[in-house]
């Protein structure tokens, strides 16, 4: 494993009932770098964000975490528990090692719009400003990777590109690596380091967001009408 | 007779400790249903303590503890349908514990293992449930965090290297821990009532979580208090006089938040 991986994943396979969620998949980030997964639905990316996270164990193949990484996961799914009457401040917290926020936390919720949040329960916030919270709790534990599921579909931004353009901005204050998985194509082309494409829980194609076989590649398998121009 | 009563009530204290704040989490991870069926799986463990030369408390917890322990490794690994696995668990632990019941020791009175008697405790039983009370609150407060970051997302805890399952063991490990020495105070099929309507009615008025465990075991140890109190009036075994005072509680608190919300 090259050094400067934080995370590695070599021919890794995910099988289920007899049929493969990923296959042979061969994936890497490096320190700082924003990779975004696209792919239609089914393909296989919220399984490969499963795996990254832990949630979901390899069949075969490898997997190689750079040791005491600190990962921080906005799921996909709003699937958190209503029935705990917990503050958004003390959610905030949970399993901070930190007992108090501090100017720099209070500067980051302004700028995700969660500051009118802080005192009311987390289970009577709408989905939007649920997943908001999940993203500014991931953000507070300072983390060295942050993935993100299809963060747009649910946080409520005044623009879809508002939360990409937000986290760049973060990332230059914290230096923090990034995988999200997107459909918003048209957006992520301009706001990533590198893209990867899975098709049938495969790579089909990655590279830089300008490479011409990459957007090739997603013009023919129409996921993109973006035009590169040189 | 003052005695007995005190002695019932330290016990209640320790119950209202133990149970009650395990009842919580499993509120929260609304797995109310879970405690049922461990509750009833105890049965075997009754029917083979009776036979063991070991201590039966002992027998329950590993029976329980291996029940439990296979419905949640079940439905962690294999996604299998929770309340199907809880209700074959429960039908099944009914079935084999009478069996076993009948054909090894059919003279014991099953009715003091379905029911309980809290007046009935020693000593010795007071002394159990106050040390795994202890118990129980030294793994909260060393394990808060994760426990709650569990409960709210399980995703995000293991995200975050938490290692849910392992986790989980422990938790009903305390819970096979607490039923077990509870079968004797407020027996097989009432357990469940103070693990669950206690924290039910703390969530009424909690804004915290540390709010509902602290309400739970409050409202447990009066619903305790209350119906071993009454016990001593009326000719009624006393485990159905305290889930009769819990649901009464339980009552009163939902027509109060009404009430109040006006």
């Amino acid at each position: 494993m090259e050094s400067n991986f934080l995370l590695s994943l070599n021919n890794a396979s995910v099988v289920s009932r007899k049929k493969y969620l990923l296959k042979e998949l061969n994936f890497h980030i490096k320190s700082n770098e924003f990779v975004t997964i696209v792919g239609k639905n089914g393909s296989g990316k919220s399984t490969l964000c499963k795996v990254l996270t832990g949630n979901l164990k390899i069949s075969t193949g490898t997997m190689k975490v750079q040791d005491n990484i600190k990962i921080s996961y906005v799921p996909q799914h709003n699937n958190h528990n209503n029935i705990i009457p917990i503050k958004v401040l003390d959610f905030l917290l949970l399993n901070n090692v930190k007992k108090k926020l501090n100017e720099l936390d209070y500067k980051l919720i302004e700028k995700l719009k969660a500051t009118s949040l802080l005192q009311q329960q987390f289970s009577e916030l709408s989905g939007g400003q649920k997943q908001r919270i999940i993203l500014t709790r991931a953000l507070i534990l300072k983390p060295d990777l942050l993935i993100l599921d299809e963060p747009v579909s649910f946080i409520d931004f005044a623009s879809k590109d508002g939360i990409y353009a937000l986290i760049q901005e973060i990332r230059t204050e914290q230096n923090f690596s990034v995988i999200m998985v997107s459909h918003d194509l048209n957006i992520v082309l301009n706001n990533t380091d590198r893209v990867v494409c899975i098709k049938n829980g495969k790579i089909g194609c990655e590279g830089k967001p300008n490479d011409d076989p990459l957007l090739e590649f997603l013009i023919n398998n129409n996921w993109t009408t973006y035009k590169h121009h040189d | 007779m003052w005695e007995i009563i005190f002695l019932a009530l330290i016990a209640g204290l320790g119950l209202a400790l133990s149970i009650a704040v395990i009842g919580n989490f499993i509120v929260w991870n609304r797995m109310s249903y879970l405690a049922d069926s461990i509750s009833h799986s105890s049965i075997i463990g009754i029917a083979l303590g009776l036979i063991s030369p070991l201590m039966p408390e002992l027998i329950i917890i590993v029976i329980c503890f291996v029940f439990s322990f296979v419905i949640v490794y079940l439905n962690h690994k294999f996604n299998i349908t929770k309340e199907a696995l809880l209700i074959i668990n429960t039908q099944f632990s009914v079935a084999l514990g009478i069996t076993l019941i009948s054909l090894l020791n059919p003279n014991i009175i099953i009715n003091n293992y379905f029911f309980g008697n809290i007046l009935g405790v020693s000593i010795k039983d007071v002394i159990c449930i106050m040390i795994l009370a202890l118990l129980i609150i030294m793994y909260l407060i060393f394990n808060w965090n994760k426990i709650l970051l569990i409960s709210i997302n399980e995703e995000i805890a293991i995200s975050e290297r938490i290692h849910a399952l392992f986790e989980k063991v422990i938790f009903v490990f305390l819970a096979s821990c607490a039923i077990s020495f509870s079968i004797k105070m407020v027996g097989v099929l009432l357990i469940p009532s103070i693990m669950i309507i206690p924290s039910i009615i703390a969530l009424n008025v909690s804004k915290t979580p540390l709010e509902n465990i602290v309400f739970a075991s409050i409202v447990g140890f009066l619903g305790i208090s209350c119906g071993i109190l009454l016990s001593t009036i009326v000719d009624v075994p006393t485990g159905p006089l305290i889930t009769l005072c819990l649901i009464a509680f339980l009552i009163i608190s939902i027509i109060a938040k009404k009430v109040l919300a006006k």
